[in-house]
C-alpha cells in the first residue's frame, strides 16, 4: 500500500482526495494522511519518516508555507517526492518549486487525470 | 490735411483778391509750413502704426499658433493622465491579479472537483437502479448522501469565488452595495477585530493597544455594511500600520489605536486614532488620492483611502483627517443617520 501525505489548509482537500481515490482506497492500493499546515505535516512525518511515499503540498498556507516545508523536507529526506499543488499557477512558482527540489507541480482546479497515475505510483508518472 | 491746407489757401486768396498784404503772406507761409510738418509727421505716425500693427498682426499669429500648441499640449496631457490613471489601476489590477486569481482557483478547484465526483456518483446511482432485481437500498442512500454533501460543497464554494469577484469589482468601480438597517456598534466591533487579525498575520510579533469605545447610544441605521466594514478595515489597518511603522524607528515606542464610534445629533461618528508618525500637512490631501502610497511597493495598492472617501460619500458622510494629525493621526467618519 502507498502511503500519501498531503497538506493544504483547506479541510474540504481531505473529502476530494478520498472521494477521487474511492476505489483505490478500497482496493488497499493507497492510504492517505491529512495535514492541515506545514507544522502538522512535519510533525506527522517526523513520527513516522519511513511511512510516505510521497507528498503533496499546498503552498499558500499561514504559518509555515509549502515552499518552506519542502526545504525543510528535503534536508530530513532527500529521497522523499514532494509534489506541489498550487492555486498560483505561474511559470515563476513552479521554477521555484523546481528549484527547491519538488518532482512536480499542478495547478488548482487539480486535474486527478495528471495527478492519478503520480499518486498511484504507476509508471510514466513523472508528477 | 495738405489739400485741406491748399483749399484753405485758395479761399483766403480770394477774399483777399489776387495780392494779399505781406504781413498775411508771411502768416500764410508759416501755416503752410506748419501744416507740411504736421502732415509729415502725420505719414511717420500712420507709417509706424501700419509698421506696428503688423507686428502686432504677426505676434497675434504666432501666438494663435502657440495657443493651439498649448491646448494640443493640454489635450495630450489630460490623454496621457488618462491613460496613465487606467495604467496605474491596470498595474495595481495587475498586482492584485495574482491574489485573485488564487483566491479564485481555490474555490473553483473544489467547485470542478466535486461536480464532477457528482456526475459520476450520479451514474452510479442509476447504473445500480437499472441492474435486475431489486437495488441495494443501502448503497443507494450513501450514494445520495454523498451527492448531497457534494453539491452543497460546490454551493458553498461557489459562493465563496463569487463574494471574491463582487470585492474586487467593488474595489475596482466603488460600487455601492445594499442598505439595511443594523447595528453599526456590532459591525464596527466585528471588522476592528479582523482588520487587527489581518495586522497581526502580517506581524507575528505584534505589540499593540488596540481600544474600542463604543458608544451604546449610537442608533441603529441604514448602512451598506459590506461598505462600511471595508472603511473600518481600511482605517483601523492604516492605524496599525502607522504606529508599528513608527515602532520600528522607535522601539520603545508603545503602539496604540484607538477605535470610538460617537452619537452626535443626527449623524453617527467613527473616530480612528493612532500613535503613529502622523501625516504631514502638505500630504494631507493627497492621501486621499487614489494610488497615493508610501508603502512599499506590493504592500499598499493607494486606493484604501480613496474608496473609503467615496463610500462615506455614497452614505452622504464625510470622511477627513483631524487637522491635528501631525503627532499621530485621527480619521473621523461622519455619517447622517437620517439621510438614505
Ligand atoms: N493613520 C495613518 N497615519 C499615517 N499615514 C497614513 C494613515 N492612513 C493613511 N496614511 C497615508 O496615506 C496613504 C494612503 O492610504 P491608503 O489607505 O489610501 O492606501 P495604502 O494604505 O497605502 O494602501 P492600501 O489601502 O491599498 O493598503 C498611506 O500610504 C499613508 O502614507
Ligand atoms: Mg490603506
Amino acid at each position: 500500500m502507498r502511503k500519501v501525505l498531503v497538506v493544504d489548509d483547506e479541510s474540504d482537500v481531505a473529502d476530494l482526495f478520498v472521494q477521487r481515490f474511492r476505489r483505490e482506497i478500497k482496493r488497499g492500493d493507497v492510504a492517505f494522511t491529512f495535514a492541515l499546515s506545514g507544522e502538522q505535516a512535519l510533525q506527522i512525518y517526523e513520527a513516522r519518516p519511513s511511512d510516505f511515499v510521497l507528498i503533496l503540498s499546498d503552498i499558500n498556507m499561514p504559518g509555515m508555507s509549502g515552499f518552506e516545508l519542502l526545504r525543510r523536507l528535503r534536508e530530513r529526506a532527500p529521497e522523499l517526492p514532494v509534489v506541489m499543488i498550487s492555486a498560483y499557477g505561474d511559470a515563476e512558482k513552479q521554477q521555484q518549486a523546481r528549484t527547491l527540489g519538488a518532482v512536480g507541480f499542478v495547478a488548482k482546479p487539480i486535474d486527478f487525470d495528471l495527478l492519478r497515475p503520480c499518486v498511484l505510483g504507476e509508471p510514466g508518472s513523472d508528477g | 490735411m495738405l489739400n485741406r491746407h491748399r483749399l484753405l489757401q485758395r479761399q483766403i486768396r480770394k477774399y483777399l483778391a489776387d495780392n494779399p498784404p505781406p504781413e498775411l503772406t508771411g502768416l500764410l507761409d508759416a501755416v503752410d509750413v506748419a501744416y507740411q510738418q504736421l502732415d509729415e509727421d502725420r505719414a511717420i505716425i500712420e507709417r509706424s502704426l501700419v509698421l506696428s500693427s503688423a507686428e502686432l498682426g504677426d505676434a497675434n499669429r504666432a501666438l494663435r499658433v502657440k495657443q493651439a500648441e498649448l491646448e494640443a499640449n493640454l489635450q495630450r496631457i489630460q490623454a496621457m493622465q488618462q491613460q496613465l490613471v487606467v495604467q496605474e489601476k491596470l498595474a495595481s489590477l495587475g498586482g492584485l491579479t495574482a491574489g485573485i486569481a488564487h483566491e479564485i482557483k481555490n474555490p473553483l478547484n473544489f467547485v470542478n472537483n466535486f461536480a464532477e465526483l457528482s456526475l459520476e456518483l450520479a451514474d452510479e446511482m442509476l447504473e445500480l437502479l437499472q441492474t435486475d432485481g431489486a437495488p441495494d437500498v443501502a448503497e443507494l442512500r450513501e450514494l445520495c448522501g454523498m451527492i448531497k454533501g457534494n453539491v452543497d460543497k460546490v454551493l458553498r464554494h461557489g459562493k465563496r469565488a463569487d463574494g471574491v469577484v463582487r470585492g474586487m469589482l467593488l474595489h475596482a468601480r466603488g460600487q455601492a452595495g445594499e442598505r439595511a438597517v443594523a447595528d453599526f456598534n456590532a459591525l464596527v466591533d466585528e471588522y476592528v477585530s479582523l482588520a487587527f487579525h489581518g495586522v497581526r498575520a502580517r506581524n507575528p510579533d505584534l505589540q499593540l493597544e488596540l481600544e474600542r469605545q463604543l458608544d451604546p447610544a449610537v442608533p441603529h441605521f441604514a448602512f451598506a455594511p459590506q461598505d462600511l466594514s471595508r472603511v473600518v478595515l481600511n482605517l483601523v489597518g492604516n492605524a496599525c500600520d502607522a504606529t508599528l511603522a513608527r515602532r520600528e524607528a522607535e522601539p520603545d515606542h508603545r503602539a496604540h489605536v484607538l477605535v470610538q464610534t460617537i452619537h452626535a445629533g443626527a449623524s453617527v461618528r467613527l473616530a480612528v486614532r493612532d500613535n503613529g508618525a502622523g501625516v504631514p500637512a502638505a500630504l494631507r490631501e493627497k492621501i486621499f488620492e487614489p494610488f497615493f502610497t508610501t508603502k512599499p511597493p506590493g504592500a499598499g495598492t493607494g486606493l484604501g483611502l480613496s474608496i473609503c472617501y467615496d463610500i462615506v460619500r455614497s452614505h452622504g458622510g464625510e470622511l477627513a483627517i483631524a487637522p491635528d494629525s501631525s503627532e499621530g493621526s485621527e480619521f473621523v467618519v461622519s455619517l447622517p443617520y437620517a439621510a438614505a
